[in-house]
């Protein structure tokens, strides 16, 4: 069988977790072929994965970018995309059924036609300005129409063809990258899959909080992600999530519930051996992830301190990479690690290969982040025997069980306890671990995994899809 | 697994309880969700819909556990929906706050550099400032380049963009050289205008100010002490390459294929680039600019202080416009009357010190005047491609000028259609508000 996978900004340019994930299923899935189409931003990508065997063609999209379609100037095809915009402009509404039309027919229409130009016309603008006011319930200002149409015409346009013919499509967030999956299965009518990691619509509420949007063009961006997350639960096949927790949003966001599925992320256990008893030179906590906001690092960093009261001589040491556009970041970490006095205890040491070292250099595993889905780092840290620290967001207290602590997110001193109980009570900490890798091994494990959507995969392919169109 | 996004918690403890908001006795009640709708007010206030309450209760740490516990709801999805009904809906505008040394720093930096370039007597000879005129193609080019890169990217990449167009910049230069075969007194001011232009890109407004600082100091100690002639010159090609290494030494070949895909978007500044060159070299073959270098200089850098404000005033007031306007008309003629105070603010001036010198005769200052009405046509060029969006209205119009003044036309009589030419442009532009207003933003 031939698929098509959608992902947003991750597999193949950007090494991360999903990106992990997904190098994992296609490599694991070599009975299927695959035709991978990844969004990004403008960006020229260049994989940052060897592509597997059975990947026979990359699609880049880059947002903000226009396609390259034959130009045309007003006429019918003006008049067909002001009648498949102002219908996906519904989205302004909550109107799920009228955006899905509106996309599918400006899909078509942009797979022919540059649809660029006609986001510069008065229609358009008055269009999205109608579409504000019905979504504020006052008139926008000039600069929120603006800035909508400008914000629309950068993120729709690109997605707005029909991909290459397959079998089965299968997109890895119910955001952008939903798109063109939808589009390819209600244009070649085969099963839509949709696996969400992350909770797409929960990030892009917390990313949209912190941007300067004037409130039409907030509330214009929200209603269309939200639409966007409520059509594509309603239109997918199956909706799969890495997390129950996950699935309860998916539920929430009107996912029938037969539809939803959870297959819980796997690592290979050889990749992630046993960590001996030893003791480490100094109490050790390692965290490994990348330094991004997300991860709240300042939890993890403060709560340092309530650990050097019961052990002083306890050492924190940071594994990963400051990613681009995070530096500012990374540099707030460091001096808040200097101004509680902590540079001797708390280290940066940057990405590590293998990753294993970095559990096995350590006593306990801490993960302070506020969002999650189904984090790779709790599942490998287990693997490996060590009891996780983490905050009770996402999945995670799916993945660590009774085998860790679980903590409120943002509360460095209850963090902070936690870290301590586990440094100074070796016995409960050995046995925590051992339970810990004994979970792994019993429900995280790629294999596993691949048993999962090599079924979903072939329950879908059996599954006589009625046509939409 | 979560995909990185930017992020900015909400406050945990925010006062800021917009008191007319609640009524009296929601402002009294000591209910747990009013209580925790009061600390989470902005939140609350602003959310589009509960969800996006659940996602930051969430990130602060409420689950349906904590839901349950301190608030009696069946879920933490319950409890957003809860907040979210008994909150009134506000959405305050805000119009993002505006970045200001660039506005002072770009004018005196800019001016200061036409006056240094004046006095290393760059102006005396077209072919002295042929290598200048490359820097000024490729600079309108590159901005253009820049600012979609301002658009689109995260700082880190910007800095690869910026480093690209340096170094692209040099390349040209020196390919430049193959054909004029410039020596050090040439190379002087070309590479003051490059460093000023390109530390102005950086945003390095101090190092922007210090290159024509530096190469002014040089000229006066030159001037009063038994210094060799060339010294200046050869401090302005170090300070220039030393001030400007810091930015291009990147590695950007990870961004070649950007550029190379949105070469586009360079194209008609690199024409209206190419215009201007042409209507300088025609200026300066038409006139002659020895006489009056000091005085000259110093015009030329209040012209461009007072003028970059004007264009500044001009581009604020259309923006502060949008931000408060709801109607398309309305907008329409503000634009239209502002458009007109602009050019009267520029024009008047202009004619009357041509009616004096109709008056007083001909008179040294001829190329100033000339130059200053030059100088107003290339901030048209500003407004027509920068604020109102339309490159092409401006490189059509240009070219045009440039090569009908190469080919021997009066040169006041070229600047004179240019001027009215671009008017006309700018007069129909202004009305289609859609295609220019993200321009101003």
């Amino acid at each position: 069988m031939r698929l098509l996978l959608t992902t947003e900004g991750t597999y193949p340019s950007i090494m991360g977790g999903v990106s992990t994930w997904c190098d994992q299923l296609v490599r694991g899935m070599t009975d299927h072929g695959y035709h991978l189409l990844e969004v990004t931003g403008p960006l020229p990508t260049k994989p940052a994965y060897t592509l597997s065997p059975n990947v026979d063609g990359l699609t880049t999209v880059h947002l903000w970018t226009p396609r390259e379609a034959k130009a045309v100037r007003g006429g019918q095809v003006e008049r067909a995309f002001r009648r498949g915009l102002e219908r996906l402009l519904r989205f302004a509404e909550e109107d799920a059924e009228a955006f899905a039309k509106g996309l599918f027919d400006l899909a078509v229409l942009g797979n022919e036609f540059d649809l660029w130009p006609f986001f510069d016309k008065p229609a358009t603008w008055e269009a999205v300005r109608f579409a504000i006011w019905r979504a504020n319930g006052e008139p926008p200002t000039m600069a929120e129409v603006a800035l909508a149409v400008n914000w629309l015409k950068g993120t729709l346009v690109p997605l707005l063809f029909i991909p290459p013919e397959v079998d089965q499509a299968h997109t890895t967030s119910n955001g952008l990258s939903a798109i063109p999956a939808w589009i390819s299965a209600k244009a070649y009518d085969v099963p839509l899959m949709l696996t969400e990691h992350g909770l797409y619509l929960r990030e892009r509420y917390l990313s949209l909080a912190g941007e300067e949007n004037p409130p039409g063009v907030k509330i214009l961006r929200s209603r269309f992600y939200y639409t966007l997350a409520r059509m594509m639960y309603r239109e997918a096949d199956l909706v799969v999530s890495v997390s129950e927790f996950n699935r309860t949003w998916q539920i929430e966001l009107g996912a029938p519930a037969e539809k939803t599925r959870v297959v819980y992320n796997g690592v290979a256990p050889e990749a992630f051996p046993q960590a001996s008893d030893a003791e480490q030179e100094a109490p050790t906590v390692s965290w490994v992830g990348r330094i991004d906001p997300i991860k709240d690092l300042e939890t993890l960093v403060r709560s340092f301190t309530t650990v050097k009261k019961t052990t002083p001589e306890a050492r924190l040491r940071l594994f990963g990479p400051v990613p681009k556009g995070n530096e500012a970041y990374g540099a707030k970490v460091r001096q808040l690690v200097e101004e509680l006095g902590l540079t001797k205890s708390v280290t940066f040491e940057g990405p590590v290969k293998p990753v294993h070292h970095a559990y096995h250099a350590a006593d306990v595993v801490a993960l302070s982040s506020i969002s999650e889905g189904f984090p790779y780092v709790a599942i490998e840290a287990m693997m490996c025997g060590r009891p996780v620290v983490a905050t009770q967001v996402g999945g995670v207290g799916e993945a660590v069980g009774d085998f860790g602590r679980m903590v409120d997110p943002r509360a460095p001193e209850e963090f902070g306890s936690a870290l301590s109980e586990l440094l100074v009570d070796v016995p409960l900490r050995r046995r925590l671990g051992l339970g810990a890798r004994e979970r792994a091994l019993n429900l995280f494990t790629l294999s596993r995994m691949y048993d999962g959507y090599r079924g979903l995969y072939s329950e879908l392919g059996t599954r006589n899809r009625a046509r939409v169109a | 697994m979560s995909q990185s996004v930017a992020y900015t918690p909400p406050e945990y403890v925010p006062p800021e309880v917009i008191s007319n908001s609640w009524s009296w006795d929601e402002r009294r009640s000591q209910d747990p969700v009013n209580l925790l709708g009061r600390s989470l007010n902005r939140l609350c206030l602003e959310a589009s819909d509960p969800y996006e309450i659940v996602a930051h209760l969430e990130a602060l740490g409420l689950n349906s556990p904590t839901a349950l516990a301190r608030f009696g709801m069946t879920s933490h999805f319950a409890l957003a929906h809860e907040l979210y009904e008994r909150t009134p809906r506000i959405r305050e505008r805000r119009e993002p706050k505006k970045k200001s040394p660039r506005d002072l720093a770009t004018p005196i930096a800019m001016g200061l550099a036409f006056v240094v370039t004046f006095l290393l007597g760059a102006f005396s000879q077209v072919a002295m400032l042929a290598p200048a005129l490359v820097v000024l193609i490729w600079s309108q080019g590159g901005s253009a380049l820049l600012m979609k890169a301002r658009g689109e990217f995260q700082a880190g990449e910007r800095q690869d963009v910026l480093a690209a167009l340096i170094q692209i910049g040099a390349v040209v230069l020196a390919l430049s050289w193959v054909f004029l075969r410039f020596g050090v007194s040439t190379l002087a001011p070309t590479l003051t205008w490059f460093a000023v232009g390109s530390l102005l890109w950086g945003e390095r407004y101090r190092a922007a100010l210090a290159m024509p600082l530096i190469v002014g100091l040089s000229l006066g100690i030159t001037a009063l002490l038994p210094v060799p002639d060339a010294v200046p010159q050869y401090v302005a090609v170090l300070a220039a390459v030393a001030l400007c290494a810091p930015l291009a030494w990147r590695d950007s070949r990870g961004i070649i294929g950007w550029l190379r895909a949105n070469f586009g978007v360079a194209f008609h500044p690199l024409m209206y680039g190419v215009g201007q060159g042409l209507l300088i070299v025609a200026l300066l073959e038409h006139e002659n600019p020895n006489d009056d270098v000091i005085p000259g200089a110093l015009l030329l850098l209040v012209i461009l202080l007072v003028s970059q404000r004007l264009l500044i005033a001009l581009k604020a007031l259309l923006t502060k416009r949008l931000w408060n306007s709801t109607s398309e008309p309305g907008f329409q003629r503000f634009a239209q009357l502002a458009l007109l105070g602009y050019v009267a603010a520029y024009v008047l001036p202009l004619v009357a010190a041509f009616l004096l010198e109709l008056l007083s005769g001909p008179t040294t200052w001829h190329f100033h005047w000339y130059a200053f009405g030059l100088f107003g046509l290339s901030l048209g060029i500003a407004v027509v491609d920068f604020a109102l969006g339309l490159p092409a209205g401006a490189s059509i119009p240009f070219l045009i000028a440039g090569i009908a003044a190469a080919a021997g036309l009066p040169f006041l009589w070229v600047c004179l259609a240019l001027a009215l030419s671009l008017l006309l442009v700018a007069e129909l532009r202004v009305r289609q508000v859609g295609r220019y207003a993200i321009y101003l933003l």
